[in-house]
């Protein structure tokens, strides 16, 4: 069944057709796919559509027929993972970085949230060509029990970081800034890992939201 | 492999004279060169002109400020001071200020407003500037 269908059903349960005719009238291209076939980027995109045009035409739809409607266009309760791979050697990377986590939780997170990890996956970014030249960030989002997480892994062969403790403990400061960004991602993010030595660096950060509390906000 | 970046050879930032202020605006999404370039530029220009007291930096096109932008603004304002300007950052987001906080970065040694007119206000500078005459 194509998305756009499905939509219309489950709304038709609790609105009118004219009401459904004209929600569904300004969904984006995306509605047209099957069911199940959407991505996180693309679906949740779609429920913020559905979303606002409720709030336009009948006020804000609930919690329960957003979920429903999750459920219904993820086709197996969920939709697929997004990803974005890619190679900091730059400072233009680093912005390139920050473009594709803000496409990535644009639609995923509260505003907040959304500048908090882009913020972060900035910092992380930058650091990689600071100081170690070259490296990779990993960003990816997906979701599972009404839980939306967003992991970044940024990840380079550069000569390790040291003073870790200090950096962490935010007692090391340096006119460079060094240990300001990663500190500051620590802080952004939930659980930050980091494993580092001689061999390069590797960092993991998560953000997660509920599904309700991202959907009661929007 | 990365999309090409669109912001590539982007113009530098507009740096307008308002009576005895200079006014910055900063675009969007800056790459670090950028960001730096903008410092130099605003250096170079008040040690050029004479007479500006006031440097009023808008930052309300910025989406982020992590600690790099953060501490190249922070020493534009520093620069600014040591050529007599007073330096006020206008425009922060909400959602940019609480990060600013979290990060913990502190901008307390730089002045902010919340919008133009505040900070005019703060800088008790006119727009119009002075006639030739020397009358008020």
């Amino acid at each position: 069944m194509v998305v756009r269908d499905a939509v219309a059903e489950a709304l038709a349960a609790v609105m009118t057709p004219l009401l459904v005719r004209s929600i569904v009238a300004t969904l984006p291209s995306s509605s047209e796919g099957e069911v199940g076939s959407l991505d996180m980027m693309a679906g949740y995109d779609l429920l913020r559509y559905v979303a606002d045009g409720a709030r336009i035409f009948s006020g804000p739809p609930s919690v329960d027929l957003l979920t429903t409607l999750h459920d219904l266009i993820g086709g197996s309760q969920s939709f697929r993972p997004s990803a974005q791979v890619l190679t900091v050697t730059s400072d233009h990377d680093v912005i390139a970085a920050q473009d594709a986590a803000r496409r990535l939780v644009r639609a995923l997170f509260k505003p907040t949230d959304c500048v908090r990890v882009v913020t972060a996956v900035s910092e992380l970014a930058r650091n990689i060509y600071m100081y170690a030249g070259t490296g990779e960030v990993r960003l990816n989002v997906s979701e599972a029990d009404r839980t939306i997480t967003f992991q970044v892994i940024a990840s380079d062969r550069g000569p390790g970081i040291a003073r870790l403790e200090e950096i962490l403990a935010g007692t090391y400061h340096s006119r460079s800034g060094l240990g300001r960004g990663l500190l500051g991602a620590k802080t952004l993010l939930e659980g930050l890992e980091i494993q580092t030595g001689p061999q390069g660096t590797t960092i993991k950060g998560v953000k997660q939201a509920r599904f309700a509390d991202i959907m009661r906000v929007s | 492999m990365n999309p090409p970046h669109p912001r590539d050879g982007a113009p530098p930032a507009p740096l307008m004279k308002l009576g005895h202020c200079l006014f910055v605006l900063v675009p969007g999404a800056l790459r670090d060169t950028a960001v730096r370039d903008l410092h130099d530029a605003v250096a170079a220009r008040l040690a050029k002109e004479d007479g500006i007291r006031g440097l009023i930096i808008d930052v309300s096109a910025l989406g982020l400020v992590d600690s790099y932008t953060a501490r190249v603004l922070e020493q534009t304002a520093h620069v600014a001071r040591s050529f007599g300007a007073r330096a006020v950052l206008v425009g922060l987001q909400p959602e940019v200020a609480t990060t600013l906080v979290e990060l913990g970065i502190d901008l307390g040694s730089v002045e902010t407003a919340l919008n133009l007119e505040r900070a005019l206000a703060r800088l008790k500078l006119r727009i119009v500037s002075e006639d030739p005459d020397g009358r008020p």
